[in-house]
């Protein structure tokens, strides 16, 4: 579980950027911000659902 | 015993992915740390709780009671988890950000620590 998680935000990364530079050589600049913003929001939910996760932990191992 | 090779795998592999990622997109660099964080987190937290489960069998037997336990508890899990907090905001670059969150998390320590200390002057006063 936990490797992936780590591969797959690395991986919208990456695909992000290549496509950010694609649209910018194309003259496509506003489209380029609107795909880094949508990987950054993809990203930000899967960091929501880490987070779930820490807090239950934190919640039943330390009696919150 | 793998437990510590997991970590430190998921350590490094977190690192260079996170320097790939920083020049072409920072923030996604940022949020992969935090994820490299919590995962690291969790992998380690994971054998606390039989540790726990000894100290409560082990206050039992003294007689302290359960209540200042606890308050211990969660003192450490604030601990742990400003710790984290103000780690990702050291990575995000405002410094004072994370001394915000560790100054919050101290606070919050002080205010869950006055019940031990009231146990324990109680505890010396009956004692004199």
């Amino acid at each position: 579980m936990d490797v992936n998680i780590i591969f797959k935000i690395a991986g919208i990364g990456i695909l992000a950027s290549v496509i950010c530079t694609i649209l910018k050589h194309s003259g496509k600049d506003e489209l380029a911000t609107v795909v880094t913003l949508a990987s950054v929001v993809i990203c930000l939910l899967m960091v929501l659902d880490m987070i779930n996760e820490l807090f239950q932990t934190m919640r039943t191992l330390f009696l919150f | 015993m793998e437990v510590v090779y997991k970590i430190i795998g998921v350590g490094i592999i977190t690192a260079v992915s996170a320097i790939t990622l920083r020049q072409t997109k920072p923030e996604l660099a940022l949020i992969l740390s935090i994820v490299g964080g919590i995962v690291i987190f969790l992998l380690s937290v994971r054998g606390l709780s039989s540790v726990f489960s000894s100290i409560t069998s082990l206050t039992e037997r003294t007689g302290l009671d359960q209540k200042v336990f606890e308050a211990l508890l969660k003192i450490v899990g604030v601990g742990y988890l400003t710790e984290i907090a103000s780690g990702v905001c050291a990575d995000s670059g405002s410094s004072s950000l994370a001394n915000y969150v560790s100054l919050g998390g101290k606070i919050i320590i002080l205010v869950l620590a006055m019940p031990i200390i009231n146990n324990l002057v109680n505890l010396i006063i009956s004692i004199l």
